[in-house]
C-alpha cells in the first residue's frame, strides 16, 4: 500500500502583525495552533523541518496516545494534527528561526528569509536527539550511525545493529529495527531500564534482539565502511573489547533546542522555566510541550500544554495595546 | 482502484491551483512496466487530471533512444519536471511518501518561478564555473529527507 504525504508552505505575508507566532511544530504547538486559530488569532507557525509533527515524525508506532485503542502510526497522527489546525486557518511557514527579539511589546523573530512580527510568541521548539558525545560521532553521522530508526532503518535488511539506551525509545525502536536487521544488540550502561515495562516484556521475547547490560560504548571505529567495530567497556569488570556491526543507533534521551533564546528568558538545564499559565519569565512570551522544565515528556502532556498556553495567550492578546 | 484516493487528489487540486505557467511531466517507463514503473505511471496519470496546466508525456526507456540521451535517464522509472526549460529536475522511483510533497512543491516552483534561496546562497550559484550533479538519496518515510531534495531542487532551478 503506497503512501502519499501532503505539506505544501503557506504563502504568508511577513509585512503584517501576527497575533501569535509559534515557533516550531511538534504536538504541542500543532495543537496550540489548532486553539489559537479556532479563538480567531491570526496565528503563523515556524517550523524549520519540511514536515510538521517534530519527533512524532521519527516514532513509528504511539501506543499510549488516548481514542487509539489500535496503536496510530506517529507520521499519520502528526498529518493529521497538522491538518486540523489548517483547516481552522492555522498557516505554516518553513523557515527556520535564527534570530529573536523577545522585549518589548512587538515580539521580532528571523529567518534566513524573513523578519516576522507578532504581539505573542510561543516557543514548541521541543528536544532533538541526545548524541552519545564520543570521538567521530559527527563525522560518522549518516553514516553507520544515526538517531532515528524509521528514517534509517530500512538501510539494514538482514544486517546486524546495536541499540544504544534504556528507555521507551531504545526500546520501541529496537522492535522496529527487529523488522529489517537480523540481529540487534541493545547496549545499557545499568540493567535498570526506564523503559516501560510493556516494552521491556516484548523486547526480551524477541529472539533477534538480545539485551547487554552494564556496558557502555567508549569508542567507534568505522574507519572501513565494510567493517565497524564498537569499543566496549564492561563497567562492572572495567574490561574492554570490540565488537563489529553494521550500523549504530542511539536513542539516549534528549536536549532541548533552546540555544537562540538563551539570556532572553530563564532557563533551567536548558529548559524553559515556566508558569502554570505556561509563560516564560519574559511577558507575551509563552513556551509549551518538551521544551518546558518538567517531568513527563509525552505527545499527551504536550497537547494539553499547547491547548493550555493558547487559552491564556488569547487572553492576552485580547488585552494587547500598542502602547503599552 | 486509483493510486490516490478522493481526499488527496482534492487537495492536491488546491496546492496546484496557485501553478502560473505550464508544467510537463516527462515519463520514462518501458512496454513491460518493470517494478513500480506501473505505479508511477498510473499516479502521473491521475495527478495530470488535478491541473489543466499539468500535463504528461511518456517515454520508453527502450525505444526513445535519442529522448534518453537527451535528458540523462540511466534508470526508471524515471520522472524529467519541465516548465520554459529544462531545469535538470529528475524524480527516480516513484516519488510517495513524504516524496509525494517535494515532488508537488517542484511542479510548483518551475512553474510559479518562486525560489526560496538567501542572498549567500545565490551569490555562491552565480560563481559555479562548472556543471555540477546533485544526487539526493532518500526513503519515503524519512522526514529529514524533502528539504535536501527541496533544496538540490531549488539549486538546480537558481542555476543555469
Amino acid at each position: 500500500m503506497l503512501d502519499f504525504n501532503l505539506s505544501a508552505d503557506t504563502n504568508a505575508d511577513p509585512s503584517g502583525l501576527y497575533d501569535l507566532i509559534i515557533i516550531g511544530g511538534g504536538p504541542a504547538g500543532l495543537t496550540a495552533g489548532l486553539y489559537a486559530a479556532r479563538y480567531k488569532l491570526k496565528t503563523l507557525m515556524l517550523e524549520k523541518a519540511f514536515a510538521a509533527g517534530g519527533q512524532l515524525t521519527a516514532t513509528e508506532w504511539v501506543e499510549n496516545y488516548p481514542g487509539f485503542p489500535e496503536p496510530v502510526l506517529g507520521q499519520k497522527l502528526a498529518q493529521d494534527m497538522e491538518a486540523q489546525a489548517k483547516l481552522f486557518g492555522l498557516q505554516i511557514v518553513n523557515e527556520a528561526v535564527t534570530q529573536v527579539e523577545l522585549a518589548g511589546n512587538i515580539k521580532k523573530v528571523r529567518t534566513d528569509y524573513n523578519l516576522w512580527q507578532a504581539k505573542a510568541i510561543l516557543i514548541t521548539t521541543g528536544a532533538s536527539s541526545r548524541k552519545l558525545g564520543i570521538r567521530d560521532e559527527d563525522q560518522y553521522t549518516g553514516k553507520g550511525i544515526s538517531y532515528c530508526a524509521t528514517c534509517d532503518g530500512p538501510f539494514y535488511p538482514d544486517k546486524f545493529v546495536a541499540v544504544i539506551g534504556g528507555g521507551n525509545s531504545a526500546f520501541e525502536e529496537s522492535l522496529f529495527l527487529a523488522k529489517y536487521a537480523s540481529r540487534i544488540i541493545l547496549i545499557h550502561r545499568s540493567d535498570n531500564f526506564r523503559a516501560d515495562k510493556i516494552l521491556q516484556e516484548r523486547v526480551k521475547a524477541n529472539p533477534k534482539i538480545e539485551l547487554l547490560t552494564h556496558t557502555s560504548v567508549q569508542e567507534i571505529d568505522f574507519r572501513e565502511p565494510g567493517n565497524k567495530k564498537l569499543i566496549l567497556m564492561d563497567l562492572i569488570s572495567q574490561e574492554t573489547r570490540e565488537l563489529e556491526i553494521d550500523g549504530l543507533f542511539v536513542f539516549i534521551g534528549n536536549v532541548p533546542n533552546t540555544a537562540i533564546f538563551e539570556g532572553q528568558i530563564d532557563l533551567e538545564a536548558g529548559y524553559i522555566v515556566t508558569d502554570r499559565k505556561h509563560q516564560t519569565s519574559l511577558e507575551g512570551v509563552w513556551a509549551a510541550g518538551d521544551v518546558e522544565a518538567k517531568a513527563l515528556r509525552q505527545v499527551a502532556t504536550a497537547v494539553g500544554d499547547g491547548a493550555c498556553a493558547a487559552y491564556w495567550i488569547h487572553k492576552y492578546v485580547d488585552e494587547w495595546e500598542e502602547d503599552l | 482502484m486509483p493510486i490516490l484516493d478522493d481526499k488527496v487528489i482534492s487537495e492536491v487540486k488546491k496546492i496546484l491551483g496557485s501553478m502560473v505557467k505550464p508544467v510537463t511531466l516527462k515519463l520514462f517507463t518501458q512496454p513491460f512496466e518493470c517494478g513500480f514503473c506501473k505505479e508511477t505511471h498510473n499516479l502521473l496519470d491521475e495527478l495530470v487530471t488535478a491541473s489543466e496546466k499539468l500535463s504528461l508525456e511518456v517515454q520508453q526507456f527502450d525505444q526513445d533512444k535519442d529522448e534518453v540521451q537527451k535528458y540523462g535517464i540511466d534508470k526508471i522509472p524515471a520522472i524529467a519536471i519541465l516548465g520554459e526549460k529544462d531545469y535538470g529536475i529528475r524524480f527516480y522511483g516513484i516519488p510517495s511518501g513524504y516524496e509525494f510533497s517535494s515532488f508537488l512543491n517542484a511542479i510548483l516552483m518551475v512553474s510559479t518561478g518562486i525560489v526560496k534561496l538567501t542572498e549567500d546562497t545565490k551569490a555562491f550559484l552565480n560563481k559555479l564555473q562548472n556543471p555540477v550533479h546533485i544526487q539526493v538519496f532518500v526513503t519515503p518515510t524519512c522526514p529529514y529527507c524533502p528539504p535536501a531534495v527541496m533544496l538540490a531542487h531549488r539549486l538546480a532551478y537558481y542555476s543555469d
